[in-house]
Parts: structure tokens; C-alpha cells; sequence
């Protein structure tokens, strides 16, 4: 997801899901902070490298793809972009080297979500906020896994975008440019994917890159065949799974602020979204990169308040100028806390199930090897 | 880059250079020039076309497109059992064949050059040592009339390579990814 979604959308979700302005402001700040907490940004705020939930650019340059690069690689994404979906998934083919990589594939509505918002619940804002955009993002990154792999995340020139044309659909066939510094045009169908590297492990086949940015577009609609998929194609259908998306963190934040018992994945707010959802529905179907203006739009007819912009440093001073015990209880510490007890929580799961892929945590218990799989051996 | 791969880098284009080197302190004592160039090419082929096998038993199989890294691992097998064939032909076959591959190697070179300057990568470098190369290659041919042009042509070709790799290990890379 775009960071429009991620903060004005969080914002939003969390008001109808009845939290004041102000908690609101500190769960969507919380939720697009996933997008900035490099270790480059630990660095500069004295936290933990271990809370990082996220890579730039330049630190992957610099990182091996040996086996600890790639599990630590794979504990970030995995955790916090890319949740997978069913960790013991019945693949039916591949070796066992090819099964882990499939059984990472992220997707809505898996027993690792629900144990996500679980976490989250009884715990600060922070975690709120990262919950959230770990929800948000199995919408949109379903069928990509947070591995670099060229056989599961790999696209081929098969890629259309689906386009309403006087009640029937059209397909538009998108080509990717590969030039970092060109603009996309969605008008023109003019997007920009990662480059095409044959090695398994390159970080270009980290994630969606090799469909750019289609993913995090809420407008589009688009068919293609994923390098997993035996040349099945999938349709991607971005306004619905985002309405969903939406609906569910709605739910979500219902859960976790106390109204709802139990959380039950594949559910949704849906009466709580009704009032709203045809400013959903149009703000969605409309062509374009960032729908900011929009959702603050929507939060003021919610609320008649609107986020302040997003300020990655907004509380850096705090964290810098606490003694050194008292870090952890400042607004970041907070949410370094949250990040490190989920990406321990995914990558336990991980490997729980046999998959060696994010690496062994801490506090190990031993892989329970599963049965279906044992009896085909 | 990391700074393990730099390393790497590194040590691989001194592998080069030395092997360059032996190359025609062997040909000089010993006049087997060709063969120890024939035995570098089918060495390297042969590595090639097993990681491309093996990686596509393993995993390529069951991916859209796969068949692509089983037929280049065979085409590279064929490649490696057809220089080592090469031994037992008349040597202007041999001296056609490599020079062959060092033109094709070179017009790739400068092919991916301008590849990789529409994606702002860098450019300048690769497509200066493939001219080079070419321009050498054919100066050696028409000008220097020896016995052994072709190995000095080799060896002059891994040096240039060698140095670039060398080079290529202090840049900063450029990376284009999707985040």
C-alpha cells in the first residue's frame, strides 16, 4: 500500500472504529512509520537495529545475499510487508527448497494475521498502528512473497491492465520501463518495474518489484500469471481488496479497542463502512498515484478532523534526549517494542513450520515437522 | 555492493590477471598456450551449465519460463563438449573459434552498455572495454603478424576484463528496485 492508505486511511479506519482523533493520530502515525523505520532512521534515533521494518535502497545494496543476509532480509519483509498466508500450504510440487519459498506467498486472511492483531491487543497505540499496516498490506502484496525469489515472484510480458470501456472490459497490455528516474503515467499505462535478474536470490526479486508498483495503486485492475502459478492467470482487482482491506482494519481496530470479543479473520465492518463507502468506492476508481486529498477529505466528514502531514522526526527529540534506561518508554520506544515483538512472533512461526528461510529465532522451540509432508517422504 | 562481493570482485579479476599470465609463461616454455586457454573456456562452460541444471531441477521447473535455464544449460554443456572437441582440429579452426567468442563476448558487453545506460546504470565502463577489445583483437589480427596472435589476443582480452571487474569493484552500485 501507498502511504495515502497506510496514513490517511489508517486515520480514518480507526475513527469509524470509534478511537478519538488524537488516538487516531497516534495509530496512523504508527502505521506508516513501518515504511520509514530503516536502521538508518534506529541510527539516528538510538533505537535497536533489531527494530527495523524496513530496507532502503541503499542499505540492501550493501547487505550479502549469503544465508544470514537473506534470512534477515526475509524476517523484515516477511514480518511487516509481505505476512504470508499459510505457512504449511499444500504446494504438490517442488522440492523442498522450492516449498519454502511458496509457503512465504502473502495473502489476507491467514492464522498469522489473526495472530498479529492478537499481539496487538492490550498494547499501546504503537502496536495499533503497526498492526494495522501489516492488515493492510496482505491485501495488497497477495501472491508475492517477502523473499528474493526469482521462481515465486517473478512476472513475465503477460501483464494487462483491465479498463471499463462503455460497460465492457478492456485489456491493456503494460510494459514496464525499467528506469528509476522515469515517471509513471497511469493515463499513458506507463509504470516502472525492477529489472529482470536470472540469479534466484537477487534482491530484484525481492517482493513485488517485478511488477513496479501496481500493487500499491488502489485504482487499478490487472491480470497476470505469477511465476508460481503453472500459467494460471490471476486478476488483481485493487478497488475491491482495498475496500476490503479498509472494512477489515475497521473491524480490526473494533477488536483491539475492545467491542469485539474475539477476532475472526474474513470479517468485516461493513455496517460501520456503509454511510461512507460510495466516497470509498469513487475515491478508488479514480486514476490516480496518491488519494491523500481524498481521505482527509473523508476523515473531516467522519470526524471534522483531518491528520497533521506525516512527520517522520515528530518524535525523535523525546527518544534522543532520554538516559539510556528510560528509551523504551518513550513514544518510539514504544513502537520499537511492538516491531521487535511481532517480527519475533512471524519469524518463530516461520520457523515452527520447517521453513529455514527468516533464520532460527531466539527462544527456538523445536520445528514440529509436518505430517502431510512426512507421509509423502 | 557488499564488501564481501567487492572482494570477490577483487579476487577474481587477480585470478584473471595471473591466470593471463600463466597463460603465456606456459605457451612461452612449454608451447601448450592453447590448450591451457582451451581448458579455462571448457572449465568455465562446464561450471556454467551445472548451476544452470541443477538450479533448474531444484527450482526453475516450476516456475512460468523455467525451461529457459534447462535449455542455456545445455546449450553451455554443448558449448564446453564442442571446445573440448577442438583439441583434436586443424588449429585455424581453433584460432576462428576463439576469436570468435571474444567478438561475440565483446558486442554483448557493449550491447548490455547501452541496456544499462537507458536505466541509468553504468555504462561508460563496459562499453569502453568491449570496443577495446574489439579494436585490439582486430589491430593484432591485421597488423601483428605472429604465430601466437591469438593467445596474446586472449591474454590481452582477460586483462582488459580483469582490470574492469577490478574497477567495477570501487563503484558504487546502482540499484533499481520497487519499494
Amino acid at each position: 500500500m501507498n502511504g495515502d492508505f497506510h496514513y490517511y486511511g489508517t486515520y480514518c479506519a480507526a475513527l469509524l472504529a470509534g478511537y478519538t482523533p488524537e488516538e487516531s493520530q497516534n495509530i496512523c502515525y504508527c502505521a506508516q512509520l513501518v515504511d520509514h523505520c530503516t536502521r538508518t532512521f534506529l541510527k539516528r534515533a538510538n533505537g535497536p537495529s533489531i527494530a527495523a521494518t524496513t530496507q532502503l535502497q541503499s542499505e540492501m545494496i550493501n547487505i550479502d545475499t549469503d544465508i544470514q543476509g537473506l534470512q534477515n532480509i526475509t524476517r523484515i519483509w516477511s514480518a511487516f510487508h509481505f505476512l504470508p498466508r499459510d505457512l504449511y500450504a499444500e504446494v504438490g510440487k517442488g522440492t523442498k527448497q522450492y516449498k519454502n519459498k511458496y509457503r512465504l506467498i502473502c495473502g489476507p486472511n491467514g492464522e498469522l494475521l489473526k495472530e498479529t492483531v492478537e499481539l496487538a491487543k492490550g498494547k499501546d497505540l504503537q502496536a495499533v498502528g503497526l498492526a494495522m499496516h501489516v492488515l493492510a498490506d496482505t491485501w495488497a502484496h497477495t501472491y508475492f512473497a517477502g523473499t528474493p525469489s526469482l521462481v515465486i515472484n517473478n512476472t513475465d510480458y503477460h501483464i494487462y491492465e483491465l479498463l471499463q470501456v462503455d460497460g465492457k472490459t478492456e485489456r491493456r497490455h503494460i510494459s514496464f520501463g525499467h528506469n528509476p528516474a522515469a515517471k509513471e503515467d497511469p493515463e499513458k499505462g506507463a509504470y516502472t518495474g525492477s529489472i529482470y535478474q536470472s540469479s534466484e536470490n537477487s534482491i530484484m526479486n525481492l517482493g513485488h518489484g517485478r511488477a513496479g508498483h501496481l500493487p500499491d495503486y488502489s485504482y487499478i485492475s490487472y491480470a497476470y500469471m505469477p511465476a508460481w502459478g503453472d500459467y494460471h492467470e490471476i486478476i488483481k482487482n485493487n478497488p475491491h481488496d482495498y475496500m476490503y482491506a479498509f472494512a477489515q482494519m475497521v473491524y480490526a481496530m473494533q477488536y483491539l479497542r475492545g467491542g469485539i470479543d474475539k477476532f475472526a479473520t474474513d470479517t468485516y465492518a461493513w455496517d460501520t463502512i456503509k454511510p461512507y463507502e460510495d466516497d470509498l468506492k469513487k475515491m478508488f476508481a479514480v486514476r490516480r498515484t496518491d488519494d491523500s486529498a481524498d481521505w482527509k477529505a473523508l476523515a473531516e466528514k467522519i470526524s471534522g478532523t483531518v491528520p497533521k502531514p506525516f512527520d517522520l522526526d515528530e518524535h525523535t527529540d523525546e527518544i534522543m534526549s532520554a538516559k539510556k534506561g528510560t528509551r523504551r518508554l518513550t513514544y518510539l520506544g514504544h513502537f520499537f517494542s511492538a516491531a521487535i515483538a511481532h517480527k519475533s512472533m512471524v519469524t518463530t512461526r516461520i520457523y515452527q513450520s520447517g521453513n529455514p528461510l527468516a533464520g532460527k529465532p531466539k527462544d527456538a522451540v523445536k520445528p514440529q515437522k509436518n505430517e502431510k509432508e512426512s507421509d509423502s517422504e | 555492493m557488499s564488501n564481501w562481493q567487492r572482494i570477490r570482485k577483487i579476487l577474481v579479476s587477480l585470478f584473471m590477471i595471473i591466470w593471463a599470465v600463466l597463460i603465456w609463461i606456459l605457451n612461452i616454455y612449454y608451447g601448450t598456450g592453447y590448450e591451457v586457454i582451451l581448458f579455462g573456456m571448457i572449465s568455465y562452460l562446464l561450471i556454467h551449465s551445472i548451476r544452470l541444471l541443477v538450479f533448474y531441477f531444484t527450482m526453475a521447473r516450476f516456475m512460468n519460463g523455467g525451461n529457459s535455464m534447462f535449455y542455456r544449460g545445455i546449450l553451455l554443456l554443448n558449448l564446453a563438449v564442442f571446445t573440448f572437441s577442438l583439441n583434436s582440429f586443424p588449429k585455424a579452426l581453433l584460432v576462428a573459434y576463439l576469436v570468435g567468442s571474444i567478438m561475440v563476448t565483446s558486442i554483448l558487453q557493449i550491447f548490455h552498455a547501452f541496456e544499462s545506460k537507458k536505466i541509468n546504470g553504468h555504462w561508460k565502463i563496459p562499453l569502453f572495454n568491449g570496443i577495446l577489445t574489439i579494436g585490439v583483437t582486430l589491430f593484432i589480427l591485421v597488423f601483428i603478424k605472429i604465430d601466437e596472435a591469438i593467445i596474446l589476443i586472449y591474454t590481452l582480452a582477460l586483462l582488459i576484463d580483469a582490470i574492469d571487474r577490478f574497477i567495477m569493484a570501487f563503484r558504487p552500485n546502482k540499484l533499481i528496485t520497487i519499494q
